[in-house]
């Protein structure tokens, strides 16, 4: 009996399911770790672009001269920009048709506000959903080659007449690496699937508020 | 996975190098001790040779026989000198033995002498003794004729007092109760007088039969004032509002006449029976 129980001796030793839940593992957890980098960035530049938006959007400047620079700067604006250029694009384009209905211009407007803004949102929450399914899985995974490993080396257990510690111990051991695995790649997840889920709710609760009082501006504008 | 390489492909090599660095630190973390204990210069090995056990036997085996082998002969060497020495002192033996014999004899002759003197003296001890115990005996006697007499005086002094304690136990008993009966005498007038005190005041109910009869239990305070809510129905009549009436006849009645001082003590808790026949 070998007394080298590292853990790399334990898992190149582990039978093959083991093996194979363990890899599943480390994949899910490289995967989510990689979600978790992604949306960090993702948001973190959101919730910045939507500051320096706001900025603009109320130093009280041209309306028509904010969406000239917007189509200037080119097309790869998200977030509150976007939902801007959709909206101001849509009032303008029933305006130079003739459309002369204050009530109608406005929901025109925001009906495409709405589009743009399911359309950030949706892009925001992106990956979120698989981190959410990593998190409450991969413990079950790990349980899972865990119950395995102990199965097999309690089999092996009842084909030795005396049965020592020494014999049962490597097996669980290397069983129960699979659940610390997929508890080490359910945790983060976990954390940040909440963390995500709720800096995306509040971006939409901002995106909301903007669209909200653009319309209002808009039909000030469309009334007068 | 593939799709977000495309995308973001400095989250996943974040991700990745984050897993690398958590194995390698957990590999390195569990064989940290490893290297202290390679750089130690062996430690110093026992010389050891395979031997055969068989062999090793054997030699032992005649080793020992050889050892038991000059064990013996040494202890017969020792067994003549001890044989020899032994003859000696048989010899020295028998001629100290003559010498002892001869002086035993004489220590007889002088014992034998020494006993008969003894016999006589012994003689005119034991008729001295048996004088005296004669005497003795007849003293003894006496004292314990005396004795008896004082016993027997004493005796009937004591079962005297034990009469008369008795005669004044059984007067003092008889007083008591007496003085008992006195009391239940005293008790039982004031309860008569408390029972005609409440039935003045008590308003029975119209049409309740002769056979309605109903318990109540007065609590008192010395003076005869009845406790506030200290009257209570034992045993209820069936009637609620025969009861109901007695128990204001009770509250009205107060204070009831009661005795003080000792005789107070029996009415602190007083059980009253009314039947509307009276």
């Amino acid at each position: 009996m070998s007394t080298d129980l590292s853990i790399t001796h334990l898992i190149l030793n582990a039978s093959i399911v083991v093996q194979l839940v363990i890899g599943l593992l480390v994949f899910a957890s490289v995967m989510s770790w990689s979600m978790i980098f992604d949306r960090r960035r993702v948001l973190r530049r959101a919730g910045r672009a939507a500051d320096d938006f706001e900025n603009r959007f109320w130093s009280g400047g041209d309306l028509a001269e904010l969406y000239r620079q917007l189509e200037r700067d080119g097309d790869d604006e998200s977030g509150m920009a976007a939902i801007f250029r959709a909206g101001f694009r849509e009032f303008a384009r029933l305006r130079t048709k003739g459309h002369n209905d204050p009530m109608a211009l406005v929901q025109g407007a925001q009906r495409s506000m709405r589009v743009s803004l399911n359309r950030e949102v949706d892009r925001l929450e992106n990956h979120l959903s698989t981190l959410a399914t990593v998190g409450s899985t991969s413990p079950y995974v790990g349980l899972f080659g865990t119950v395995w490993g102990i199965m097999n080396s309690f089999m092996a257990l009842g084909n030795v007449k005396q049965a020592t510690l020494g014999l049962v111990a490597p097996g669980i051991a290397e069983a129960l690496i699979a659940t610390a695995i997929g508890l080490f790649a359910a945790i983060p997840a976990v954390i940040a699937y909440n963390r995500y889920s709720n800096k995306v709710e509040r971006l939409n609760n901002r995106y909301d508020d903007f669209v909200e009082e653009f319309a209002t501006i808009l039909q000030r504008q469309a009334g007068s | 996975m593939l799709a977000m390489l495309k995308r973001s492909p400095v989250a996943v090599f974040l991700a990745v190098a984050l897993h690398l660095l958590i194995v390698f630190f957990l590999i390195f973390g569990m064989e940290w001790e490893l290297f202290p204990q390679q750089e130690k210069p062996p430690v110093e090995v026992v010389q050891a040779h395979a031997v055969d056990m068989d062999k090793l036997r054997q030699v032992e085996a005649e080793e020992k026989a050889k050892a038991r082998k000059m064990k013996e002969q040494q202890a017969k060497k020792q067994k003549r000198a001890e044989e020899k020495k032994r003859l000696a002192a048989l010899e020295k033996k028998r001629k100290a033995d003559a010498v002892a014999k001869r002086k035993v004899d004489a220590k007889k002759k002088a014992e034998v002498e020494a006993k008969r003197k003894a016999e006589v003296k012994r003689k005119a001890a034991a008729k001295r003794k048996a004088e005296e115990k004669r005497k003795a005996d007849a003293i003894a006697k006496k004292k314990a004729e005396e004795k008896r007499k004082a016993d027997a005086k004493r005796q009937a002094e004591l079962a005297a007092k034990r009469e008369a304690a008795a005669r004044a136990e059984r007067e003092r008993a008889l007083q008591d109760q007496l003085a008992a009966e006195q009391n239940a005498r005293e008790t039982d007038r004031y309860v008569a007088v408390i029972r005609q005190q409440i039935e003045r005041k008590w308003l029975r109910p119209a049409q309740t039969g002769e056979q309605l009869s109903c318990e109540v239990q007065v609590r008192l305070i010395p003076g005869g004032d009845v406790v506030p809510g200290g009257v209570s129905i034992v045993k209820s009549s069936g009637n609620a509002a025969f009861d109901r009436s007695v128990e204001a006849a009770v509250y009205k009645a107060a204070p009831l006449q009661v005795p003080s001082g000792g005789l107070f003590e029996s009415f602190r808790n007083l059980r009253l029976n009314f039947k509307p026949s009276k």
